[in-house]
């Protein structure tokens, strides 16, 4: 043997001696086999301890199996960096580097560890009590620091996660004998079958026992089966995946971690069956003793799997101890690996405990209704274990040893059952929760049923797969179940022992190693009142960590049960969430990352904008457009000057491509139009158009545009390019939901048509020199009208509509043209001198003139009066969405906020929008705030527009708005600051 | 290992997307004149048109864009009398990206949560497509087109591209 794997067993085991794997830890170099784990590769080179403790910084080992071992923490270093791995699940690969957490300056010699001195005032909830004097912001850095686990990686990896979907008849979820059983059955009957484990290969407890099927060893008949379902075309099998969440629509969420045949980190499934068995096994519980965490106390479970998987012996001498029949199994492993046993210390009495061939023909000590009330370490592993008696607790007896294996029961998988809101209950038996009533189309099979015998597993998931797919009319063909040869199982009979310790001194008897809670930390919860459980779980932490109450849930239950002298039963249990194990956030985001996080619309003039210096700006509904246009010198704000001078002077051209636009036809579509509009549209003649609000079911502003006619019973109607999405739900959900007897039609247009909005004073002259067949004239296309022809050759719908207070010709193509569009009009408006302006120019020219914006004035607060907008209210309507709340409302309000222009006092102040409000006459209470504020060159000042309490009775009353600790007087006035009677938008 | 797709965008077409108020719009459309026969579910290949059954009350029928004009005018004259219907020339809506090769569906998966299996050649239907809505449509055994709104398609392309694992990645990270 060589110098490392100094525990590596000469034979057995289900690693591939001939693929040696050379792999770090902390830095040093070891190595392993091709099938080890990571954990199975250190256990082999003689290292005990893999990270600190969250809290006390207590050395850590491998305790538990898979995702159990939630002290087999580590971090993954290289170039897929990756906290908290678990070493128990992490198959070892060459060149694998690892680091231990949460430990400095080494994991052997951590300076951290001396909180443990102070231990005894860091109880449950101490930063909640402590710490407070004079911040806890004072202390929170040091405390965040010294806790924790892993690091986030500081950069991304270089490898790629991805997310997908996929459906099913039947989701088995774990490979062990009941689900093997139930997805063969469900692969015969030709269901579409998807077979998920989350452990490297199938088997589950198979794979580290020594159970014989028709007398062969069962691993075959597990590889047997397995070959049949990859064959077949309907079956998948996922494996090193892990079914973490169970969401309603009978949808699992599945992370499968480095998928085979594919050079990715991994990939997260969600998954669609119309049933879902779930086969997830049980996780052995560790009894509750003083320091039960050290390295050397495993379960009994782990044990055999280091040594029947991965040929490891865990320790020289090793000392049972236990609660419950299973245990027993472990005796020939400990035996075949030549580890001497050093007794079994069984709760129970010597009639409980049923005399199997596993330790009648050997001369071992049994000490029956005796527990361990500690382990005694040399700070790195168990040394010795004090035995205590049950019946005479003052007697004490030293056993020397280096392995205690523990089984404290076992606690079924319920946690995904319990995630689709299926019940649980508590069953006396096994000592532990079982599914109860299911919610959703879910099976259970194996012991997550609570069946612990490997036949009744087997016989059983054959058993719930043919009931499921029954349920779902496929005609089940069921496969004859296995023999098993030679039960070495013995029986499990439980007698229920929670912990050794009474929890009323500080020790160190852990029930939650994931989050350091102990028996000390539950005790004093219950003595400050958090008597019930989901409350116990919030201020102890106890089953919130890593664990997801595996392992810490069933005792922590048992010991508050203990306490308040009641049935575990009546303590009841906390409600499972997903993740039942952790997720990276990379597998969650799969490829959605970079820049398509949150992917933007472009109009068809996109590169034209960019390749003209536009500064790209979101302007609603994940649109970009033109912020503003900057030239050679410019500031920004000199960008947004010389924009505003050119529409309010000469000429000017945008893209209003963005604008949503819904098609709306059918012999109710002016009725649909009344209804979401406040004012009443009768009478308007094809070609015309006329300005709307939009109110929501409680009478307030949702939406403004205006909507033009084009046939007899077909509009158009436009909305805020950022409101498109919510008034396409709100239409939606109208004529389907709410008057689905209404004859109308909504097809969303939005992206259909490209917009080019010609505006100022010289719009109309300029337009003229087009090629084109449109009458510009004002008889023939006056304000609020619209023509449809050809310009350049392209067919054209303009629209007289204006959002900057200026003459303003909307011209609206097909997109394919948009951009042949935009480059015609600017070639024949170069003499004309036409300036591009983005929507920075368009906010300031809609504030001279007091026109609304989505999300500034109309921020959901406010009805169409609080607006200005009282005869947009046709008070005469039968009804519109909205109407009745609005009335109400007025009715019992009257002082609103209500539609102010504001007028800094010095002219040259500019107010933070948002800034608040108050009266200045010594009350510094907000009664409104500052909507928008600009630089106007109009007015060669800046002016602001506000929501004030009652504000169109104070027009010309001086308030403060309050900008960032400063007060700033402004004068309240009327909202409209250029051309108030609307001569020029109308020429 | 890379997924074995080829993911390519489709040449423009004239799309027009019609819906009925009836439920029946198939029957609708027939006694408005139309002469194209509709089957639910299915895309009938005439002479020049494909119509694809999203719903009882909604078809897209599509066309060669140099058929957009005729087309649309033969709407205009088989429907003059009908209310019952609409129909919107949506040809700059849309753009569509096909995804072809036996591993078509596999990668679709990735962006579409439909039950895929269950979709057979010749059906189209409206969808999440990486959460943006959209048409899918399965032309024949591995041959999916998707129809995503206009300004969605770079990024609908590149994402299909990550997911087929053409190496892609690096540039858009």
């Amino acid at each position: 043997m060589s110098k490392f794997n100094s525990r590596r067993l000469p034979s057995g085991g289900h690693i591939d001696r001939n693929h040696p794997l050379k792999f770090l830890f902390n830095g040093k170099e070891l190595s392993g086999y091709r099938e080890d784990t990571l954990a199975s590769a250190l256990m082999a080179n003689g290292i005990d301890i893999l990270s600190r403790s969250f809290k006390y910084h207590r050395p850590r080992g491998i305790q538990n199996r898979g995702y159990a071992d939630v002290t087999s923490m580590v971090q993954l270093c290289g170039k897929n960096e990756s906290p908290n791995v678990l070493a128990s699940i992490q198959p070892l690969y060459e060149g694998l580097s690892a680091r231990s957490v949460n430990c400095w300056p080494s994991v052997n010699f951590d300076i951290g560890a001396s909180l443990s001195a102070f231990s005894s005032v860091l109880p449950s909830g101490f930063y909640y009590k402590t710490f407070m004097w004079p911040s806890w912001h004072l202390f929170e850095p040091v405390i965040r620091r010294a806790a924790g686990f892993g690091r986030a990686p500081a950069k991304k990896p270089e490898e790629l996660y991805l997310s997908r979907f996929d459906h099913c008849d039947i989701l088995v979820v774990g490979s062990g004998p009941a689900g093997l059983m139930a997805a063969l059955c469900a692969a015969r009957s030709g269901a579409r079958t998807i077979l998920v484990d989350e452990m490297t290969g199938p088997g589950g407890s198979l794979r580290y026992t020594d159970a014989k099927f028709d007398d062969r060893p069962a691993l075959n008949w597990v590889r047997q089966v397995v070959s049949e379902l990859e064959d077949s075309a309907h079956v998948k099998c996922l494996w090193n995946a892990t079914a973490w969440g169970y969401q309603e629509g009978n949808m699992v969420c599945v992370t499968e971690r480095e998928p085979q045949h594919l050079d990715i980190l991994g990939r997260n499934w969600k998954i669609w069956a119309k049933r879902v068995i779930l086969a997830t096994g049980a996780i052995e519980r560790p009894i509750v003793f003083e320091n039960n965490d050290v390295p050397g106390v495993m379960m009994c479970s782990a044990v055999m799997e280091a040594i029947n998987s991965h040929a490891v012996a865990p320790g020289k001498k090793a000392l049972v101890f236990t609660n419950n029949g299973s245990a027993y199994q472990v005796l020939p492993y400990l035996d075949n690996a030549g580890i001497e046993l050093a007794g079994i210390i069984d709760t129970r009495t010597t009639e409980q405990i049923h005399r199997s061939e596993l330790i009648r023909d050997r001369s071992v000590e049994v000490l029956t209704q005796s527990f361990v009330r500690k382990v005694v370490a040399n700070g790195k592993r168990v040394q010795s274990a004090i035995v205590c008696s049950r019946d005479n607790q003052s007697f004490d007896r030293k056993i020397e040893c280096d392995l205690v294996c523990v089984s404290g029961g076992w606690n079924p998988g319920v946690h995904l059952f319990s995630q689709s809101r299926g019940s649980l209950r508590y069953e006396d038996s096994i000592a532990s929760f079982l599914p109860d009533q299911a919610i959703q189309a879910t099976h259970c099979a194996g012991a997550v049923n609570g069946t612990m015998d490997l036949a009744g597993c087997l016989a059983e998931g054959a058993q719930v797969s043919a009931k499921a797919l029954s349920a779902i009319g496929i005609q089940a063909q069921v496969p004859a179940v296995a023999k098993l040869s030679d039960s070495t199982q013995t029986k499990y009979h439980i007698e229920p022992f929670w912990s050794s310790t009474t929890g009323d001194r500080p020790q160190k008897a852990f029930v939650d190693m994931a989050g350091d809670v102990t028996v000390f930390d539950l005790r004093l919860a219950l003595r400050e009142g958090f008597g019930e459980v989901e409350h116990l779980k919030r201020y102890t932490t106890n089953g919130m960590g890593l664990d997801q109450g595996k392992t810490a849930n069933v005792n922590a239950i048992g010991i508050i049960a203990h306490h308040l002298n009641c049935h575990p039963a009546e303590v009841g249990t906390t409600t499972f969430r997903p993740p039942y194990t952790p997720v990276e956030f990379g597998a969650i985001a799969g490829s959605q990352f970079g820049e398509v996080v949150l992917p933007y619309r472009h109009t068809p003039m996109k590169n034209w904008h960019k390749s003209h210096g536009a500064v790209m700006y979101e302007a609603g509904a994940r649109w970009q457009r033109p912020g503003y246009y900057l030239k050679a010198g410019e500031s920004m704000n000199d960008a947004i000057k010389r924009e505003c001078q050119a529409v309010r002077n000469q000429l000017a051209i945008y893209d209003g491509s963005p604008l949503g636009k819904f098609q709306i036809q059918g012999t109710d579509a002016l009725r649909l139009i009344n209804l979401v509009y406040t004012n009443c549209f009768d009478g308007l003649q094809i070609g015309q158009g006329r300005y709307g609000v939009m109110l929501n079911e409680e009478g307030l502003v949702f939406d403004d545009g205006v909507s033009f006619r084009l046939d007899d019973d077909q509009y158009l109607l436009s909305c805020s390019t950022g409101g498109a999405p919510a008034v396409e739900r709100k239409l939606d959900k109208f004529i389907n939901v709410e008057c689905p007897e209404l004859d109308v039609l909504i097809t969303p247009v939005t992206s259909q048509w490209a917009n080019a909005t010609v505006c100022g004073p010289l719009a109309r002259q300029f337009l003229q020199t087009a090629d084109s067949d449109i009458d510009w004239s004002l008889d023939a296309l006056p304000f609020m009208h619209m023509q449809q022809g050809n310009l350049a050759g392209i067919p054209v719908r303009v629209f007289r509509v204006s959002f900057t207070g200026e003459l303003s010709f909307e011209i609206n193509v097909p997109s394919r043209y948009g951009l042949e569009l935009w480059e015609y009009l600017m070639e024949i408006g170069q003499p004309w001198n036409i300036c591009p302006i983005g929507s920075e120019a368009n906010h300031v020219l809609r504030v001279e003139k007091g026109f609304l914006s989505l999300a500034h004035e109309v921020d959901g607060t406010v009805d169409p009066i609080d607006l200005g907008l009282g005869w947009i209210v046709n008070r005469k309507k039968s009804d519109f969405i909205g109407k009745r709340a609005m009335e109400i409302r007025r009715q019992n309000q009257p002082e609103r906020h209500e539609l102010v222009g504001l007028l800094p006092q010095d002219p040259k102040t500019l107010i933070q929008e948002g800034a608040p409000i108050a009266s200045g006459r010594g009350h510094t209470q907000s009664e409104g705030f500052v909507s928008a504020c600009v630089w106007s060159g109009s007015c060669d000042r800046t002016i602001a527009l506000g929501l004030l309490s009652n504000g169109r009775a104070r027009f010309g009353e001086t308030v403060l708005a309050w900008d960032c600790g400063k007060s700033i007087p402004v004068v309240v006035s009327k909202p409209v600051f250029y051309d108030a009677q609307g001569e020029r938008l109308r020429m | 290992m890379t997924y074995e797709v080829s993911i390519n965008r489709c040449h423009q077409q004239a799309i027009f997307d019609i819906r009925g108020i009836r439920p029946d719009l198939d029957s609708s459309l027939i006694e408005s004149g139309m002469t194209a026969r509709v089957e639910k579910g299915k895309i009938v290949l005439s002479d020049e048109l494909e119509i694809l059954q999203l719903g009882p009350r909604r078809i897209l029928v599509k066309t060669a864009l140099e058929n957009e004009q005729q087309v649309e005018q033969d709407f205009r004259a088989a429907l003059i009398d009908t209310r019952r219907l609409s129909v919107v020339n949506v040809s700059d809506l849309y753009l569509g990206v096909q995804l072809t090769g036996p591993d078509a569906l596999e990668v679709l998966a990735h962006a579409v949560p439909l039950d895929l299996y269950e979709f057979p050649p010749g059906s189209g239907t409206s969808s999440a497509v990486f959460s943006l809505t959209a048409i899918v449509i399965c032309e024949a055994m591995n041959r999916y087109v998707l129809l995503v709104e206009r300004s969605y398609l770079d990024y609908v392309q590149k994402r299909l591209r990550v997911c087929a694992l053409t190496g892609e990645t690096a540039k858009w990270q």
